[in-house]
């Protein structure tokens, strides 16, 4: 029963796409029962990629999310505790997958929005925790105030930072003091590519006060997952990597995908899915230990 | 950790196509430079404003400095290799690191005079030597270099590479473009790769270090 904080410093540095590989590959490996939720307003895309909606017609998405969501679910927890029938009545949720799917606003207005939604999500998440084994957060970034609020009650913020010089400079000095004795901190750096000289190792390096080996992870840039993004299924595209099949018991699941993937460490010219899930998968195995 | 010295002249090039390939093998790298020549510092990509004369660097899952690192740092490359690179800089105890040291010659006179001395200078004779001669034409240039070499050495010990323009091509492109790419070299290069790496790590398939090489040739 824990809450993981997707934060990033800037907007657009691929959080919601690493919040969904972590959460799927956390689900499906680990079986842990996982809560997806957004604190956004607007400008992300939390629902689309896992629901596969078109993205281009707004009136399939209010269809979709009517009765459902952030605003439903606050209201509930305003009335009274929220529990596990409740919070699924809430969410979507996905064939022979532990992730339910809390979606986000549809309040036009901000200030509705701020007054109603974000004053009472944290009593929500602290109810949700209760009745699933991990709640992840997309929060918004920089120094939103609710971001900041939810920051002091998770058990591990992930910063989501990518290959840009400019932000990870811009980072470490505008944020860097507030997460240096944290212990609870994990950096990800997703859209990852390995040959670029801006690499994990020499981040590690450069940033080492921050940054150490337990404490970071990459999910790599990986053509197909684009394609499932776009396309809106991304669960069938993990579950066909990781290869799972239902009837598997659970350690012997994890172990054999784990395996599998560390296996393809003395291999040679790993084609570039194997190594995304790979990678991938090392980062969630390092989340889970801090956790 | 196998430790494997460079010393003589310019073998950056081999360095370069060695440990690509052994990255391929997903075997950890470092190459430590303490030669004069900045060769390898021009074909390795210096990001992050990191410095190599203070830190270790890390491109395309190669590691590059031009310091010793303390024991915890070669600690991490204790399932890998360490390649040391002393070009002329060879001393008494720097080169106590290595178990193995090649001599890189070529066949000018004046060039294998130097390297006699150089050799001679050398007081530890523990680790096992080991000669490359570069850029020879014909078999009569390899027989007149161990005539005129005075260290003793053995002829298993001796390697040779021909005189190639594609090898002369792809080393240049390396420092030009920092991409690590070699996809035109000769296939004696081939073959001198194959074989330093089927020595150093005698538990891979050929086949295997084969398909690596051809993976990491792309500078991908």
């Amino acid at each position: 029963m824990s809450k993981v904080l997707f934060w990033a410093p800037y907007h657009g540095q691929g959080q919601t796409c690493n919040l969904q590989v972590t959460a799927l590959i956390m689900g499906l490996v680990y079986r842990k029962r996982i809560l997806l939720m957004q604190t956004h307003f607007m400008n992300n895309n939390l629902e689309g990629p896992l629901v596969g909606y078109n993205v281009d017609n707004e009136s399939d998405e209010s269809e979709i999310f009517y009765g459902i969501g952030l605003d439903m679910a606050v209201t509930y927890s305003n009335m009274k505790k929220i529990d596990i029938k409740l919070l699924e009545s809430c969410c979507l949720t996905f064939p022979n997958t532990p992730i339910y799917l809390l979606p986000g606003t549809q309040t036009k207005c901000r200030e509705t929005f701020d007054r109603d939604i974000a004053r009472s999500a944290t009593r929500l998440i602290q109810d949700a925790d209760e009745c699933v084994d991990l709640v992840f957060i997309d929060a918004n970034s920089g120094n939103d105030a609710l971001s900041v609020k939810m920051m002091d009650l998770s058990d591990l913020i992930v910063i989501n930072l990518t290959q840009r010089r400019y932000v990870i400079k811009k980072f470490f000095e505008d944020y860097g003091e507030r997460f240096i004795d944290n212990a609870k901190v994990f950096y990800l750096f997703g859209d990852y590519d390995d040959n670029s000289s801006y690499n994990i190792n020499n981040c590690r390096r450069k940033y080492g006060k921050y940054i150490k080996a337990n404490n970071s992870g990459v999910i790599p840039y990986c053509t197909k997952f684009m394609d499932a993004q776009n396309e809106g299924n991304i669960i069938r595209f993990i579950k066909n990597g990781l290869n799972i099949r239902s009837k598997n018991k659970e350690n012997k699941l994890i172990n054999q995908i784990i395996m599998r993937f560390h296996s393809g460490i003395r291999s040679y010219g790993q084609e570039e899915t194997d190594y995304f899930f790979h990678k991938s998968c090392r980062s969630v195995e390092k989340m889970v230990s801090l956790l | 950790m196998r430790c494997i010295g460079y010393a003589g002249e310019e073998a950056f090039d081999v360095i370069l196509y060695i440990s690509r390939t052994l990255t391929k093998l997903n075997y950890p790298v470092l190459i430590i430079d303490l030669s004069d020549s900045n060769a390898l510092f021009m074909s390795v990509h210096h990001g992050m404003g990191l410095n190599s004369d203070s830190e270790i660097i890390n491109y395309r899952n190669i590691n590059y400095t031009r310091r010793i690192p303390s024991e915890e740092e070669l600690a991490m490359f204790d399932t890998g290799v360490v390649f040391m690179l002393y070009g002329r800089n060879v001393t008494e105890d720097i080169q106590l690191l290595c178990s193995e040291l090649i001599i890189v010659i070529n066949t000018f006179p004046h060039i294998i005079d130097e390297t006699n001395t150089l050799v001679h200078d050398i007081g530890n004779k523990d680790c096992r030597i080991r000669i490359l001669i570069r850029d020879i034409v014909t078999l009569d240039d390899v027989e007149r270099v161990k005539a005129s070499v005075t260290f003793p050495f053995s002829n298993e010990m001796l390697n040779y590479l021909y005189l190639d323009y594609a090898d002369y091509e792809c080393a240049v492109n390396c420092q030009y473009t920092q991409l690590i790419r070699f996809t035109n070299i000769s296939s004696g290069m081939e073959k001198y790769i194959i074989n330093n790496i089927r020595t150093m790590l005698p538990d891979i398939k050929p086949n295997q270090i084969k398909k690596a090489l051809l993976a990491a040739r792309k500078g991908r």
